[in-house]
């Protein structure tokens, strides 16, 4: 289980002291996918960035099964919203590169690489470098690269963010296949409401600047669900509606003027 | 799929219409260097005097002669010698001190007037202090070529690390790379486009620091030779001296055209990179 207490992240600039988040406790539970949406600058990226040991927070901790988190850590994944790909490498090594950090043989890595290459649907693009790829494939390489050296966490910062309406829905069912597959945790935020539903297990949101929690629901839908399908039903359009009408207030909030 | 170095055509007419374009090129161009000869050849001692601008063919007979003359291969060896050493010492230098101070944030910041400082000092300036230092031999026109390619590649070095993209360092960072793989596996590829653009700049400036050094005082090289022609108001002897550096300096930038293609095979565009001369 991976346990948040507290947590509270200030920046300070010279006069001023900017509060992004406040009092954040929540508690995921191992194989969960949680979702988080909230309006821009409500502090999605900086919990990510806590978690993953990028960032200290000001206060709280953040533990995973009981052990404190200090500092990156090859337990908690982190799929940022640009694919990151290192253009000088071709895709399987991309893919391959926490292996190679790891000190594993060429060979060994670049056939767990190829595995993951065609599980996504990328065979025959191994030795691509990223500017011959299109976005949908650099991000797919991007959650492989860190499926690759098997996390218990993976977050997840609005992987599909930038992509093309199509392509993001393909890409949400392959994310779910894989999460089913591995029993991976995910955290997943989104500013997509239908996005946040449609993945969850539960959906948590969170206020404008500083960022706290509001609220969180389960989503009652049975899986496997069907990322194409499943916005029409009533479930789906209750849960949304009730979901929506706080998430409308809190943009609001963020575009009124001071 | 397509790599870095093919091109794309919308259709048979526009791959054909481009191949002819490209013959149009390179016929304009032999047109053009026939031209100029057959101006200089007929106007030398019509239009202009000879003492000034030689002839075509009295610059074919030195060549000729000095294509032949051990003394003028002596006089190329020493030359590439001193540009070799120059660069590759210069070039080495410049990325290993690159690479320590982009490491070291505190004594790039300390060193950071001194450096301005001195690429502020025009360099062929300190030839003659180099005479005085490292003598009227080989030396001192090594040392001269490699202080010019050295603030070339070093700050390109420099650069070239500390504009490495840092998500790709977090990248590294979060899979549990030390910070020697780090270094290793993002930041020196990372800066390897800064660093052979750099190497490419400088090269020119290894044959100039050779060239003024051996223009200074010598008793061998290019540019003693060149000296040698010019003291002696042989004009035809000049022009060879100069059409053969070029031709040197052609043939370099050719090579490093090659070692900067394979290097830098992951881009989609390699051609693109700045000429100063």
């Amino acid at each position: 289980m991976l346990r948040l207490t507290n947590i509270g992240k200030r920046f300070f600039a010279r006069e001023r002291t900017v509060t992004a988040l406040e009092g954040m406790s929540l508690d995921v539970a191992t194989g969960e996918l949680l979702t988080m949406v909230g309006p821009s600058g409500c502090g999605k990226s900086t919990i990510l960035n806590i978690v993953s040991g990028l960032m200290p927070p000001t206060e709280g901790t953040v533990e995973l099964d009981g052990a404190p988190i200090h500092g990156v850590t090859r337990d908690i994944g982190y799929v940022t919203q640009q694919p990151n790909l290192m253009p000088w490498r071709s895709l399987i090594d991309n893919v391959s590169f926490p292996l190679q950090v790891a000190g594993a043989a060429r060979s060994e890595r670049h056939d767990r690489a190829a595995e993951l290459i065609a599980m996504v649907g990328l065979a025959g693009f191994e030795h691509a470098y990223p500017h011959e790829l299109s976005g949908g494939m650099r991000q797919r390489a991007n959650i492989i690269r860190t499926l690759i050296y098997s996390p218990k966490v993976m977050l997840m910062d609005e992987p599909f963010g930038p992509l093309d309406a199509q392509t993001r829905v393909i890409l949400q069912d392959q994310l779910l296949d894989i999460w089913s597959r591995t029993g991976v945790t995910i955290i997943f935020i989104t500013h997509d409401l239908h996005e946040a539903i449609g993945l969850g297990d539960r959906v948590v949101l969170l206020s404008a600047r500083p960022g706290r929690i509001i609220r969180i629901d389960e989503v009652a839908m049975p899986r496997p669900r069907d990322v194409f399908r499943m916005h029409d039903s009533d479930a789906f359009r209750a849960l949304y509606d009730a979901i929506w009408v706080e998430l409308e207030r809190q943009v609001q909030t963020v575009d009124k003027p001071r | 799929m397509t790599t870095g170095t093919d091109e794309i055509y919308q259709s048979k007419a526009d791959h054909r219409a481009r191949q002819r374009y490209r013959r149009h090129v390179i016929v304009g161009q032999i047109a053009l260097v026939a031209v100029v000869i057959a101006v200089w050849h007929f106007g030398s001692g019509r239009l202009f005097d000879p003492f000034f601008v030689g002839s075509p063919l009295g610059v074919a007979k030195v060549l000729l002669g000095d294509l032949r003359d051990p003394r003028f291969w002596n006089d190329v060896r020493v030359t590439v010698t001193e540009m070799t050493l120059g660069y590759v010492l210069g070039g080495l230098g410049g990325i290993a001190l690159g690479v320590l101070l982009a490491r070291w944030r505190l004594a790039a910041d300390i060193l950071d007037p001194l450096f301005t400082g001195l690429n502020s000092l025009p360099r062929i300036a300190l030839a003659p202090l180099l005479v005085i230092w490292f003598g009227i031999d080989m030396a001192s026109k090594v040392v001269l070529a490699a202080t010019l390619v050295f603030f070339l590649t070093f700050f390109t070095t420099l650069s070239g690390i500390r504009n490495v993209d840092p998500a790709l360092v977090d990248v590294a960072r979060l899979v549990g790379a030390s910070e020697r793989q780090i270094f290793r596996y993002v930041m020196l590829p990372g800066a390897a486009a800064w660093i052979i653009n750099g190497l490419k700049m400088s090269l020119p400036y290894a044959l100039i620091g050779v060239i003024v050094g051996e223009l200074l005082i010598a008793s061998s090289g290019l540019g003693y030779r060149l000296n040698s022609y010019s003291t002696s108001y042989n004009t035809n002897g000049t022009f060879a001296m100069l059409l053969v550096m070029m031709a040197l300096m052609m043939r370099l930038n050719a090579l490093m055209g090659l070692v900067e293609r394979y290097v830098l095979r992951w881009k989609a565009d390699t051609t693109a990179t700045i000429q100063t001369y």
